[in-house]
């Protein structure tokens, strides 16, 4: 009863557009007066104290990082520094435009933010050096959701936060998933190339590689300062943050030279815009999952799972086809937080390693990003190149099968994820 | 009449946008020395922690009243927007009332909250700081939230269900990585 009326109420509101955070949150008020005798004067208090976690401090850090690099030329260098390396292959340029996405993805913590930095320069490129339109757009539109699985993540934070699992641990299980996947993109991009009897550009010299990795240079050091930090365990990922800002703002305004200060108000903005909506979600979200635990509902679904025998295969599966369908409706955090309560007790009674599970949440809500109807990237993949919607969405289609495998190698080997996190942590 | 309403307007923004930048610049540069110190001096200011997190905090709530100006919080319009103008317009009217309604129960209490802390004269564990301080960045920001909402709300009631448009997270995106290049 409790349970029909929450989850009714929830879908009722979102779906008649009241915002995802209110929806969240006045289910449960309208909820608990119906059926609790809770306190109200309560509710601010959870809120505050829902969002006063030093490790949610991570999400606004690496949204202003991001936000300070990918306006400068640090996509522009990156970019120039990936055509060097494959430029040459059959496929070069989209191929480099995967790697460009990849190496990206590990300075910026967001998918759509991915795509419109390295799309906006490279599809012009690609469509000049002969390829054809379909070739330029799914490349950049899929490769882009790398953002959210390769550190450091705003979906991994969120996660963690919400599964109280280390943040650490998620972002270094992040790793190998988003390198494997990234490299079966390219992989396939280049067997597609070669079909096609598309050829590669000149092969750069060594000379060459060396320049355009030394223009990279400072923005390639941010990821050795996340990655390399929280690995080396000398950062927390909220230190990482703080410090990954400062440096951001410094190569961009002193040795980039390409923000100026009259700019940085409009960006520290737009950044606090961005991140208090997700807090505003993530405070609202706590107070659902927070009335759900009281209620004890996690425990009769997870009752209800045992009681049928289900498998942890079989559960995984069922994981995989509810993510991949909320997905598409709602974007990554606020599927984390609706359905990490319910899924981590079930994983873990069912003996599935939460920081697994986490993995596959991520890698699921990446084809969300790039499947209709409310996918992101399609969107802004849709807006950089003025094609239509449908187009992005017919030239992502063989990228978003190699996300699919991607998804059932993850979801059913776990040693993928969880070899890099249990080297560092033992 | 007019002018009045202007004027509420400059400065609910300014406030919403100050804090919002304030709080988050603040409290990066708190947690960025405060790793400097530990790492290079080997000494750490206990209570930087805790305020980092207060100013992250006010900076979220500010901000959040700010997005629900720009119309930016994340909305499923998918279904509402099969309708006919009219229809949409209809619940977008709902879906502003249910948001008013949320964000002025969360300030009342918030304020009720607030009055109790001061009852309590709870204090904070580092800071050392009164618990009310922080706290009262709840029945302010979201009175301020729900203010705004009110005012999307007088703008949707006066605009014609045809020219009614919609918050597109993917423009915003696109704009501003393009609009520095």
């Amino acid at each position: 009863m409790v349970i029909g009326t929450l989850f009714i109420l929830l879908f009722v509101l979102m779906f008649f557009g009241v915002p995802v955070a209110v929806s969240l949150g006045a289910t449960t008020i309208i909820t608990s007066f119906l059926f609790t005798d809770m306190d109200l004067m309560g509710i601010p208090s959870k809120i505050f104290d829902g969002l006063n976690k030093y490790t949610l401090m991570a999400i606004p850090m690496f949204i202003l990082a991001g936000a300070l690099l990918s306006r400068g030329s640090s996509a522009t260098r990156i970019i120039n520094f990936a055509k060097t390396l494959v430029g040459h292959l059959p496929g070069g340029l989209p191929i480099a435009a995967i790697l460009a996405s990849i190496i990206f993805a590990a300075v910026s913590g967001s998918s759509p933010a991915t795509v419109a930095a390295i799309g906006s320069v490279m599809y012009g490129a690609i469509k000049q050096a002969g390829y054809n339109e379909q070739f330029a757009i799914g490349t950049i539109a899929t490769s882009g959701t790398l953002g959210i699985l390769i550190p450091p993540s705003i979906v991994f934070i969120v996660f963690g936060v919400t599964a109280d699992e280390s943040i650490g641990k998620l972002f270094m299980a992040g790793v190998v998933p988003g390198l494997m996947i990234g490299a079966m993109m390219m992989i396939a991009t280049y067997f597609l190339a070669v079909r096609s009897g598309y050829k590669g550009g000149k092969r750069a010299s060594f000379k060459e590689q060396f320049i355009a990795f030394k223009e990279a240079f400072w923005a390639l050091m941010i990821i050795v300062i996340v990655i390399g930090g929280i690995y080396g365990g000398i950062f927390t990922p909220t230190e990482a943050g703080a410090f990954s800002v400062m440096y951001a703002f410094f190569i961009s305004v002193y040795v980039y030279k390409d923000t100026k200060y009259k700019d940085l108000y409009k960006i520290i903005l737009d950044s606090a815009q961005t991140s208090s909506m997700i807090f505003f979600i993530i405070a609202n979200a706590m107070l659902f999952a927070h009335f759900l635990t009281d209620e004890q509902i996690p425990q009769h679904i997870t009752q209800m799972i045992l009681e049928a025998n289900m498998g942890p295969l079989m559960f995984l599966l069922i994981v995989n086809i509810l993510l991949l369908f909320m997905g598409q409706f709602m974007e990554p955090s606020s599927v984390v937080m609706i359905t990490v309560p319910l899924l981590l007790p079930i994983g873990v009674a069912l003996g599935i390693d939460p920081i697994h599970l986490g993995v596959i949440m991520v890698v699921n809500m990446e084809i969300g990003m790039i499947t209709p109807p409310v996918g992101l990237n399609l969107f802004v993949a849709s807006g950089i190149t003025g094609l239509s919607l449908k187009e992005v969405i017919v030239a992502s289609l063989p990228m978003t099968g190699i996300l699919l495998i991607g998804l059932i190698l993850v979801t059913y080997i776990p040693v993928i994820s969880l070899w890099l996190p249990n080297l560092m942590f033992g | 009449m007019k002018k009045f309403f202007e004027i509420i307007d400059l400065i609910v923004g300014t406030i919403n946008q100050t804090m919002a930048v304030l709080g988050l610049s603040l409290g990066v540069i708190l947690a960025f020395i405060n790793v400097v110190l530990r790492y290079v001096f080997d000494m750490s200011l206990t209570w930087a922690g805790e305020l980092t997190n207060y100013l992250f905090i006010w900076s979220a709530l500010f901000g959040a009243a700010y997005g629900f100006r720009q119309g930016a919080h994340i909305s499923v319009t998918l279904l509402i927007t099969q309708f006919s103008p009219a229809i949409t317009k209809f619940f977008l009217v709902f879906a502003n009332l249910i948001s008013i309604a949320y964000l002025g129960l969360l300030s009342y209490f918030g304020y009720e909250l607030v009055v109790m802390l001061v009852d309590f004269g709870e204090m904070s564990v580092d800071l050392n700081i009164p618990m009310w301080i922080p706290h009262l960045v709840l029945p302010i920001a979201f009175a301020l939230a729900a203010y705004r909402v009110a005012e999307k709300l007088v703008e949707l009631l006066k605009t014609d269900a045809k020219d009614i448009e919609l918050f597109n997270e993917h423009e915003v995106i696109i704009n501003e990585i393009k609009g520095e290049k």
